[in-house]
């Protein structure tokens, strides 16, 4: 009985793929740990970091902390996130690859599989590649997603010192002459992590403000830049304060980017998901008391606006009829248009 | 060390196809050593069936393949789960060691497996302890929360027990001190 057992069991081995595969994705993480460690020295620590921009911006505040705490001075930081090298270039970080997502996955379940490992540190734990760790605790009512970083990933007991980011100066990459000085709406419509307003908004939007005299831009993609009716200004991280100051007006959907130009001197509108009537903690959180930039401390002058068009990405878009969407689009300018005036 | 980790996750794997043919439940729960998690999971598992809608009726039909079946090395669990909760869930006794090789399994594998492993100090755990370290959260959160992912921490009757056996009471002392 015992010999069944053991041969059905032997047997299943080569049956279902996960397990194979997976052994393969760790022996390549394992010689890609061993390469590191011949490269950049024995005693170097490898820092995983997944995630969006807002993610890897978050984590860059307080890293420099996380490492001091625990007395880590080589390190080594890794990551398959396209922007990680425009965002750490801020904080002057070095030392900083961009891989491949297999090699970046091959460390991650190394990691799981060895805990002993205590010089690969896991900074995004709820990465979807995973199918474990959703940490529903740090979505409840307590928490913000700034303390998901805080006390989740980095255990601080007392909330240190953040990293100051370096922003540049000045915009050296493309002519203000074209813009109006303090008189501009930078429109930013893409997020990773929410969604619902269609290029249809935006341009009703941008056209109403026209109207009250602002001269108005977008941020997006090339490839989406055709969908939008104004001109696309699509700036770098390093030049985006000095870029909002000169132009002086932001309106976007709630992004990594807002992170980033939080502390922007500019006037910020930031459009925000409600709060799910019955939130589903393993999936995601977008909405203001999870991650208002005021209430986590990025900022405190930014106008945050919840809008039920505005949607948490694991959330379905309602199908409106398209007199309905307008409508209900105009409420939403109109809200917007009122809260301009009170800064303007 | 490395390749005895790949070893022990195919051991795991063994051992996981092995428990599955006996057992044939749909949900198969790994309680730890840690007295105190140990006690909570156990208090919170029939809120946890309730509200998933798992039900152990194994115990009237053993050819249904339905139910929970827990998984630990302390023999005395069953004890523990008939004198203080009166529900009836399969049970497989393994050794230590044989269940650490199961983790080990449960660590390489996509594919989500009926598991849900009552530990917070492994990578694949939950971190959510550094909240209870700060004093931001509770075991019980833990728990309900990111162990059994329940959306909310159900109000559960404390079982009343008098009698004088030393690990039931460790463990009522254990849910008094967290729940209450």
């Amino acid at each position: 009985m015992k010999a069944d057992f053991f041969k059905r069991g032997l047997k299943s081995l080569f049956d279902k793929k996960p397990l194979s595969k997976n052994i393969i994705l760790v022996i390549i993480g394992f010689f890609y740990y061993k390469y590191i460690k011949i490269k950049y020295g024995k005693d170097s620590h490898i820092l995983i970091m997944r995630g969006a921009t807002g993610d890897i911006f978050l984590c860059q505040l307080y890293i420099s902390a996380y490492l001091t705490e625990r007395k880590i001075c080589k390190y080594i930081y890794i990551s398959d996130q396209k922007a990680v090298k425009k965002i750490t270039e801020l904080f002057g970080f070095q030392h900083v690859i961009k891989v491949d997502s297999i090699l970046v996955a091959g460390l991650q379940r190394l990691k799981m599989l060895d805990n002993d490992r205590k010089d690969i540190h896991l900074l995004f734990l709820w990465h979807y590649s995973l199918h474990f760790n959703r940490c529903r605790i740090r979505m409840t009512k307590k928490f913000t997603f700034l303390d998901t970083y805080l006390y989740y990933v980095f255990g601080f007991r007392h909330i240190p010192r953040a990293s100051i980011p370096k922003f540049a100066e000045r915009v050296s990459s493309f002519d203000l002459n074209k813009i109006k000085k303090r008189k501009t709406i930078i429109l930013s419509p893409e997020a990773n992590s929410v969604h619902g307003l269609t290029p249809l908004f935006w341009n009703l939007l941008g056209r109403r403000l026209e109207a009250l005299g602002f001269y108005v831009i977008c941020s997006v993609s090339d490839s989406h830049a055709k969908q939008y009716h104004f001109s696309n200004f699509f700036f770098t991280y390093k030049e985006s304060q000095a870029f909002l100051k000169y132009c002086g007006y932001f309106i976007a959907l709630r992004s990594g980017l807002c992170d980033i130009v939080a502390n922007a001197q500019c006037k910020k509108i930031i459009l925000y998901p409600k709060m799910q009537k019955r939130i589903n903690y393993s999936e995601h959180r977008s909405d203001i008391a999870f991650s208002s930039l005021n209430i986590m401390g990025l900022c405190n002058d930014a106008i945050e606006i919840e809008s039920d068009l505005v949607k948490n990405i694991t959330e379905k878009i309602p199908v409106y009829k398209h007199k309905n969407l307008l409508k209900r689009y105009r409420k939403l300018i109109f809200e917007i248009e009122g809260r301009l005036k009170e800064v303007m | 060390m490395f390749y005895q980790s790949i070893k022990d996750a195919i051991a795991g794997k063994i051992i996981w196809e092995c428990v599955k043919n006996t057992c044939k439940s749909d949900m198969y729960i790994i309680v730890p050593n840690n007295i105190q998690l140990k006690a909570l999971t156990f208090f919170y598992l029939e809120s946890y069936c309730k509200r998933t809608k798992i039900i152990h009726e194994y115990t009237y039909n053993q050819s249904v393949s339905k139910g929970i079946t827990i998984i630990t090395s302390n023999s005395k669990d069953k004890n523990v789960i008939d004198i203080l909760f009166n529900y009836e869930y399969r049970f497989q006794i393994i050794p230590e060691d044989r269940i650490a090789k199961l983790l080990k399994f449960y660590a390489l594998v996509d594919s989500s497996l009926p598991w849900i492993i009552a530990s917070i100090d492994q990578p694949y755990d939950t971190h959510a302890h550094n909240l209870v370290v700060c004093g931001l959260s509770t075991m019980k959160e833990i728990v309900c929360f990111d162990i059994y992912g329940m959306n909310c921490v159900p109000k559960v009757k404390i079982p009343e027990y008098t009698g004088n056996d030393v690990y039931i009471n460790l463990l009522i002392d254990e849910v008094k001190n967290n729940v209450i």
